[in-house]
């Protein structure tokens, strides 16, 4: 397999005294989607916004086609930051209000390109906004004339102006409208097929990502949980939390009080045992292509086996 | 359901007519709607559909520039231009709302159990004493955990859907004959999503109140509402019992928004289904059907009459001049 594109060693995010995230390590490959999810609070956004270096990590490495994005200075990280973009919830706050969608587009390739020609860069502009599926002279027009998906698509071409290498779109989905979401994805996945981005795609609406993703990642109170090709993590879920987020049951907490030992799930799981209280599960390989954090994954395995084939 | 069981019963809400206009702009095109006592209505489109501006002219809630015009009874009494001290004898007493942003509807500031027990003091003419202790019990009822202690904590101290939680149950502090849920669950993780779902299930067997359930996604209102009312650019397009909606819905617009329900389950498709072109101008003029420029089954007569609801089975109405059972 050829060297990832994007490498996360051991990144430590603090905030304050408190662990927004910790132990992460994963790979994303030239091409693919990954996608992650979690409920609010769990450092999603934060994961994605530690890789641009928009948050500060405490520790670890986010290695960039090998090199270390947290060692670089602050001139040659601004070069790198061509190939990584990034798309974020809201569509109109990501816009500035007072800039034409044709400054907001211009405005990357000004900065990563001031070579070019005034000429090229309009048609540029003007292929990009076909591209993302608007009209060319839409340019003139101000991000309040625009819908919360036409708005979206605004924000998706900005981003695609340089060619990215990494597209993170951050709840890119999440505030639009049921009916919307759908356009808005498809775009996506059609920008991939045409350019060839990877994507790291960040939702708590799960069966967005399960279209979009070809592997996906679950990350609880800071930590990976779980990770998996995509049909493998939706047909069967190891982790007793993305068990959970998969329909099964909620359970209540016995506790509201943060985990700072053990597993931070274990105040919810069914599965849960004296070990959970007392040490922190780490990734551990389940099948191939296949990780859970859980001390009680075979048992969670074997269950859930066993209640197929009480109901088959 | 409750509207069989007593026929002769005024209806909890009555909308006649109703139209809200800003500046150019008609946001809510000649609605009426009746909501029955208990009865639980989920009310779904896309944003600027006006669903929300429907239930906000009922809570008095529009902007001052808005131009409302028709009538809006709550148990018979008109709300529509009313002084606001005859509004206030209703709304957070008898006519409650849930709003999206469980963190923006409480005062951040004040202790939960004063926010709550306020209500009852307001409305009820409760002691402070009494106030709280029902206060508490309420924040039982809908199963916060730990309620003593959320009585002396601030909104910034609680989760999402704990904040969302304590908004159900300031909403249902004075035993409301009708709560409107406006997105409750929008801005929550999945799993709280359901919760929250759930609580208001639960708390309508207990308390028998009437549910309006305002949302974008059919998914969310289907399992909670008897009735399915569809709006489009300002207008009900159908409305019907909740599973002939969505096993049969009739109008072409209903049919599209059950197919963007995105699925957990089954194969994974090529394309997600979308609905295609954007949502109409809210200033256009009232010619043909709305939804026409965006229909596969689009045809003249669309473009320039206005298809009216009409009774397409006994509690199923469609407007559509091309239904999909004809």
């Amino acid at each position: 397999m050829s060297e990832p594109l994007l490498k996360v060693e051991s990144l430590r995010v603090l905030f304050g005294k408190v662990a927004a995230l910790q132990d992460i390590n994963f790979e994303l490959r030239a091409g693919e989607t990954l996608g992650l999810v979690g409920e609010s609070g769990s450092g999603k956004s934060t994961l994605a916004r530690a890789i641009l270096r928009l948050t500060p990590a405490a520790s670890g490495r986010v290695l960039w086609q090998g090199e270390d994005l947290l060692s670089l200075g602050t001139a040659e990280l601004r070069q790198r930051r061509r190939d990584l973009q990034i798309v974020f919830q809201d569509p109109l706050a990501s816009l500035n209000p007072r800039m034409s969608i044709g400054d907001a587009l211009a405005e990357p390739l000004k900065i990563f390109e001031p070579t070019l020609p005034v000429a090229a860069r309009k048609t540029r502009i003007a292929e990009m906004l076909d591209r993302v599926g608007l009209s060319a002279d839409m340019v003139r027009r101000y991000p309040h004339e625009f819908s919360g998906g036409q708005c979206q698509r605004i924000g998706i071409a900005r981003a695609m102006m340089l060619r990215p290498k990494l597209l993170i779109c951050d709840e890119a989905v999440s505030s639009l409208d049921v009916s919307v979401q759908g356009q808005i994805v498809n775009l996506l996945a059609d920008l991939q097929r045409n350019f060839g981005m990877a994507m790291l795609f960040i939702s708590h609406n799960l069966a967005v990502v399960r279209h979009l993703s070809h592997r996906v990642l679950v990350i609880y109170r800071g930590r990976l949980v779980e990770m998996a090709e995509t049909d493998a993590l939706f047909a069967a879920p190891v982790h007793p939390y993305t068990r959970e987020l998969l329909g099964e049951q909620v359970r209540e907490a016995t506790t509201t009080e943060q985990v700072t030992v053990g597993c931070a799930f274990q105040p919810r799981c069914a599965y849960a045992q004296p070990l959970c209280e007392a040490s922190v599960p780490f990734l551990e390989d389940v099948a191939t292509g296949h990780w859970a954090a859980c001390h009680r994954w075979r048992e969670v395995v074997y269950s859930s086996q066993h209640e197929t084939r009480k109901s088959d | 359901m409750s509207a069989n069981l007593h026929p002769t019963a005024l209806p909890t809400l009555a909308i006649d007519n109703l139209s809200v206009r800003f500046g150019e702009s008609a946001a809510v095109r000649d609605v009426s709607l009746r909501v029955e006592p208990g009865e639980s209505v989920g009310v779904v489109g896309e944003s600027g559909s006006g669903k929300t501006q429907v239930f906000m002219s009922a809570m008095g809630l529009l902007p001052p520039n808005a131009r409302v015009q028709g009538s809006v009874r709550f148990e018979g009494t008109e709300l529509l231009g009313v002084a606001p001290a005859v509004l206030n004898r209703v709304r957070g007493s008898k006519l409650t709302m849930i709003f999206q942003d469980p963190m923006t509807s409480l005062t951040p500031h004040l202790r939960i159990g004063i926010q709550l027990a306020e209500v009852l003091v307001t409305h009820s003419g409760s002691s402070w004493a009494d106030a709280e202790r029902a206060a508490l019990l309420m924040l039982e009822r809908v199963r916060i955990p730990e309620a003593k202690r959320r009585l002396r904590q601030y909104p910034h101290e609680l989760s999402g859907g704990m904040r969302q939680r304590v908004m159900i149950a300031m909403s249902l502090l004075c035993e409301p004959s009708l709560v409107i849920a406006d997105e409750p669950t929008t801005a929550l993780d999945v799993t709280v999503q359901a919760q929250i779902l759930d609580t208001l299930r639960i708390m309508r067997a207990e308390l028998g109140m009437g549910i309006v359930l305002i949302s974008h996604d059919m998914g969310v209102v289907a399992g909670l509402a008897d009735r399915i009312v569809v709006m489009y650019a300002g207008r009900i397009v159908e409305q019907g019992p909740t599973a002939e909606m969505l096993r049969r819905p009739e109008h072409p617009y209903t049919a599209a928004l059950l197919r963007c329900v995105p699925a957990l389950s089954g194969p994974r498709l090529e394309r997600m289904p979308s609905l295609p072109g954007q949502a109409p101008d809210p200033r256009r003029a009232d010619q043909g059907c709305a939804f026409a420029p965006r229909c596969a089954r689009a045809a003249e007569r669309c473009r320039v009459e206005m298809p009216q609801l009409r009774a397409l089975s006994r509690r199923h109405e469609a407007a559509c001049h091309f239904p999909l059972s004809a």
